[in-house]
């Protein structure tokens, strides 16, 4: 099995993508909700992960 | 009254609608059902489905991220899952995730960790076994990459479950 060493960006936008996935499909019940699900899903994982990213740049000092 | 006016009592009898009435009748009856008319009314218990249903969907679910939703037909579905939940998992152990093993340790929270993540882990189904089987044994070391690892490795498994609980849904009847 290689190993892989990602940055947290990429590892966190990797586990966003994924989870999205999952979330959308299993969320809603045709294509289309599933489809905006997923990236509303998605978008707000971003939005998360910049937000906290911030939270803590500046809370870190 | 509309149902959610209805599920914010106190009100009369006189103000719920014919079917609502009715029950609020029967519940009069007894004395200690008055109390009752000041709780939200629930909905009727649906009966289980038989276990020949939905169990085979449900355990190849579990075995095989997707499993469940090309037994059921649901092609695409279970394409986007199996791809999905596998992909989250390999990139777990390329991190080099660690693996929870159910053990005791000397707090409390820490041994709820082990036990969850754990079962996390076991929800990945044969992925998880055959990692087990393959002798993979990853230790729990200090590191970014490695957390997020075994943090991949559990959430796979947790969205297994997902996937399991809408196979579970589409084989009696409740979704498409």
């Amino acid at each position: 099995m290689p190993k892989v060493s990602l940055t947290h960006f990429e590892a966190a936008l990797l586990f966003a993508f994924f989870t999205s996935i999952v979330l959308g499909v299993v969320g809603k019940r045709n294509d289309r909700d599933r489809l905006r699900y997923g990236l509303y899903c998605f978008a707000w994982f971003i939005v998360a992960l910049f937000g906290l990213g911030w939270v803590m740049f500046l809370g870190h000092g | 009254m509309d149902r959610a006016a209805l599920a914010h009592p106190p009100y009369t009898i006189a103000e719920a609608p014919g079917q609502y009435q009715t029950r609020l009748k029967l519940r009069l009856r007894k004395p200690r059902d008055t109390l009752k008319i000041l709780m939200p009314f629930r909905k009727a218990k649906q009966p289980t489905p038989p276990l020949n249903v939905w169990a085979p969907v449900v355990a190849l679910a579990w075995l095989i991220p997707g499993g469940g939703h090309l037994l059921l037909k649901r092609y695409s579905r279970a394409a986007l899952l199996a791809f999905a939940i596998t992909a989250m998992y390999l990139l777990g152990l390329m991190m080099r995730g660690h693996l929870f093993q159910p053990e005791r340790a000397p707090d409390l929270l820490t041994t709820l960790l082990h036990y969850g993540g754990f079962i996390g882990d076991l929800c990945a189904g044969l992925l998880y076994l055959l990692t087990v089987w393959l002798g993979y044994a990853q230790p729990d070391v200090p590191g970014a990459v490695h957390d997020y690892g075994a943090k991949f490795l559990v959430t796979a498994g947790l969205l297994n479950v997902l996937a399991m609980i809408d196979a579970y849904e589409i084989a009696v009847g409740r979704k498409d």
